[in-house]
């Protein structure tokens, strides 16, 4: 390992010499990864495989630094205001485009003040409903729910899952309750006790809970199936087009970095997303890899942000 | 038998030499972050989760819950010797520990809690490895009205057994509330109090407050009054309980953990509600409730016990249904992910060797820690004597650290600074923090549940009095108040809250 790094730290600097001095290689020092989710969680692992494994393939140093609050917006405004010298650059989905629906006053521009490089994957959500439940398909709980005449609940805890539920529910026109929770695993605990009718889950927490018969999965977020969980079909495969509303994780950089740094980093992230290893790694964490090419992601981001203003306008979501 | 012969397999696999390492290495990080104030094993659990990809799945869970247990037990110390809660969930304990450490009773103090720390985990350790499931599936019986007629009784108690003015008592329960609902609200997203700084989207958090309410506020009121006495540190004594020491100590260890047990089971209960639960009945059952926040034995003994015991138990919801119910065991869910096991009922049937053999760990955890903790507590009441000019710099040094390390910002030590003029201020006009605390902490999720069962019952109150547990919990919160209405019970109150 570390004769490994030398030698390309070795090789980097040959090349350094030789294209003289103005052009060292990039990264020459440390370059902070901000990342707005707690350690520990999903997204912290996700940043911190591709953190360990862009060491790997640029021969540098790479930290991941958690600037946890906001639902991730203290770590890209730390971001957006640092130095755009490409060794400050941010991890983050494409919910993060949808923030300024959701927040006002927000410090900085997502769309603006900081610039999309890479995708590498999309963490879908599952529609969970009580093994109880008479509804074995979307379709069938769609009926379900319009038999009980406007006493059906779900829960939910993030945007993303509110989001989800608002979309399957305006499509689907029924008429439901909307329940709050703090985190998403009290939710689901509660369409198990049948407190709840459904509530949106993260694949990997409610494949666990199916698993033990706790909940049934009748749906996934994602485009196309996921691969984790090929025999549960997809809400857009049903009908129920989900738009932008997915989370899509990639790099981020701010406004104004160089092209040439922007481009390795997205060279080096496709690269780590093509390794078999990083592919089994997602597909554990209940994810679905997702390079890009370039602008890929841009463009993603730019959907998101459209899907986002629908979606808070349908779910009545007042800007805080 | 079968349990017999399952523990068998599980201390076969806990005390191999490589995961008693894992053990011992969990163990002293765990007490080491545990004195260490600010700096949690939430913290430390997540720093290290990266680490664990390598190692065994077995030796990897053993030394991560080994951190969360060790730090139980390193945070009375703290709390005892400093009056700063080293882990959260030892607030509590900072009330009587620090009066007892004032009397030069800090060894016997440190003592009881390590001793009531070890039984407790012992009797929670037994209580998974026997009842498991059947713990589990009560649990699950609490839901969101369960829960709020649970905090409305917890606050109500707080009322009744508050000491001195009650008016204060309410004054500070109130505005802990208050503070308690800054951020976020949960059904409707309605941001409130944050004044549109994005740090409080999420509400205030609960470790900066807790050490400026506390350590800081602690040091100001010193300070202050160090040109009049304490001219010297506080005086050291001997480490052995005395027998009358014990005598108390005993049945409030045994309640503590009672209360611990039962209380760790519940989703969002854990190890900080426990310790206040366990501290409020022994003020309540005691013949003379006037002696809490003056050294009192049992406010040492029961919290500490109840805190363990919680510790414990919270990994019953996990271990049995996959549902993580604290932020720690949230990790703990993580950390078998990784390894590429699945949380919940599936562990017991099909990799029992690793159920029992973390369970088996919990119980060599918790020896490995009363044997380090013990011989330890003569270094520690050393502390004492450290000039109290030299000691108190670097509090405030470690406490920032602490306070930064939460979320990268400079924010919560701001914010901390606040709490600690804020608890100066209290302390100055006389008015206890602990009510302040136990409405920081009840009322959010008090509210909570209001909210969501108001909003399942479609508006309908009658939610709360349908349900059989909530119903007994409602009317045991009565029969409270009645306490304070009948006129034969208020005299012996008037007793109880006399001022000093």
């Amino acid at each position: 390992m570390r004769k490994s790094v030398l030698s390309i730290v070795g090789a980097g600097l040959a090349l350094a010499i030789a294209a003289g001095p103005a052009l060292a290689e990039y990264p020459e020092k440390p370059v902070r990864i901000m990342l707005g989710f707690a350690a520990g969680g999903g997204a912290d692992l996700l940043a911190r495989w591709y953190a360990d494994k862009l060491q790997l393939v640029s021969g540098g140093t790479f930290i991941v630094e958690n600037k946890v609050g906001a639902s991730g917006n203290l770590a890209a405004d730390a971001t957006a205001k640092a130095r755009p010298d490409g060794y400050t650059i941010l991890f983050t989905s494409s919910v993060a485009a949808g923030n300024p629906y959701v927040y006002k006053n927000l410090p900085f521009d997502v769309l603006k003040d900081l610039v999309p490089i890479m995708s590498f994957a999309e963490t879908p959500f599952v529609l969970t409903v009580a093994p109880t439940n008479p509804a074995k398909s979307v379709a069938e709980l769609t009926a379900f729910l319009k038999g009980k005449n406007g006493k059906g609940t779900y829960g939910w805890a993030t945007t993303v899952t509110l989001a989800n539920a608002t979309i399957y529910t305006s499509k689907a026109g029924i008429d439901v309750t909307p329940v709050g929770y703090k985190v998403t695993g009290n939710a689901v605990s509660d369409v198990t006790a049948g407190q709840i009718d459904f509530a949106f889950a993260d694949t990997i927490f409610a494949s666990g809970q199916a698993r033990q018969g706790r909940v049934k999965l009748l749906a996934v977020t994602s485009e196309t199936r996921t691969l984790g969980m090929p025999e549960i079909p997809s809400m857009p495969e049903l009908g129920f087009a989900t738009g932008g509303t997915t989370p899509l994780w990639g790099v981020w950089a701010p406004t104004g970095a160089p092209q040439e740094i922007l481009d390795k980093l997205s060279k080096w992230v496709n690269e780590i997303t093509a390794m078999p290893a990083t592919r089994e790694f997602l597909i554990s964490q209940g994810a679905n890899p997702a390079p890009g090419t370039p602008g890929s992601f841009k463009r993603k981001i730019d959907e998101a942000a459209k899907s986002w203003e629908e979606v808070t306008k349908l779910a009545k979501i007042e800007p805080q | 038998m079968e349990l017999l012969q399952n523990l068998a397999l599980g201390f076969g696999g806990a005390v191999s030499p490589i995961n008693l390492l894992f053990c011992l290495f969990g163990c002293l990080i765990g007490t080491l972050i545990g004195v260490l104030p600010g700096i949690g094993p939430i913290a430390t659990i997540a720093m290290l989760l990266p680490i664990t990809f390598g190692l065994s799945p077995l030796g990897a869970l053993i030394m991560l819950a080994g951190i969360y247990y060790g730090a139980q037990y390193g945070g009375s110390t703290t709390a005892i010797l400093l009056k700063l809660p080293g882990e959260s969930s030892s607030v509590v304990t900072c009330i009587d520990g620090y009066e007892m450490a004032q009397k030069g009773r800090a060894g016997a103090a440190l003592t009881i809690a390590a001793v009531g720390s070890f039984f407790a985990g012992t009797v929670g350790t037994l209580l998974i490895a026997g009842f498991a499931p059947i713990l589990a599936s009560f649990a699950e019986k609490f839901r969101s009205p369960e829960y709020f007629s649970l905090m409305l009784f917890g606050l109500i108690a707080a009322v009744v057994l508050a000491q001195g003015s009650i008016i204060k008592a309410i004054g500070m329960i109130v505005l802990g509330l208050l503070l308690g609902l800054t951020g976020t609200e949960s059904q409707s997203g309605t941001a409130r109090f944050t004044f549109g700084v994005p740090e409080l989207y999420d509400g205030i958090d609960f470790v900066p407050l807790a050490m400026g309410l506390f350590g800081f506020a602690e040091i100001m009121t010193n300070l202050d009054r160090r040109g009049r006495d304490r001219a010297t540190a506080a005086p050291v004594g001997g480490m052995m309980p005395t027998r009358e020491e014990i005598r108390r100590s005993i049945p409030a260890i045994l309640r503590g953990t009672f209360i611990g047990s039962l209380l760790g089971i519940l989703p969002g209960g854990g190890a900080v509600l426990s310790a206040f639960a366990a501290y409020t009945l022994e003020k309540k059952i005691a013949k003379d409730p006037s002696i809490f926040g003056r050294g009192a034995v049992e406010g040492v003994a029961a919290p500490e016990s109840a805190n363990n015991a919680g510790a414990q138990t919270s990994f019953i919801p996990l271990l049995t249904l996959g549902i993580p119910s604290t932020p720690v065991m949230a990790l703990m869910m993580g950390a078998m992910t990784i390894q590429g096991i699945a949380p919940g009922s599936a562990i017991l049937t099909e990799r029992p060797e690793l159920f029992w053999g973390m369970i088996a760990s919990m119980w060599v955890g918790n020896l490995m820690l009363v044997i380090i903790n013990l011989p330890l507590i003569g270094i520690w009441i050393k502390l004492l004597q450290v000039p109290y000019r030299l000691l108190f710099p670097c509090i405030l040094v470690l406490c920032c650290v602490g306070a930064y390390s939460i979320s990268s910002s400079t924010f919560l030590v701001m914010m901390m600074a606040g709490f600690a003029l804020l608890g100066y201020v209290f302390a100055k006009i006389g008015c206890e923090g602990a009510p302040f605390l136990l409405g920081f902490v009840l009322g959010p999720l008090m509210e909570e549940n209001f909210r969501r069962s108001m909003v399942l019952s479609f508006g309908d109150p009658v939610i709360f009095v349908q349900r059989p547990i909530s119903l007994t919990i409602l009317l045991a919160a009565v029969a409270l108040i009645l306490l304070i209405v009948i006129p034969q019970f208020r005299s012996t109150r008037e007793v109880a809250f006399q001022d000093p």
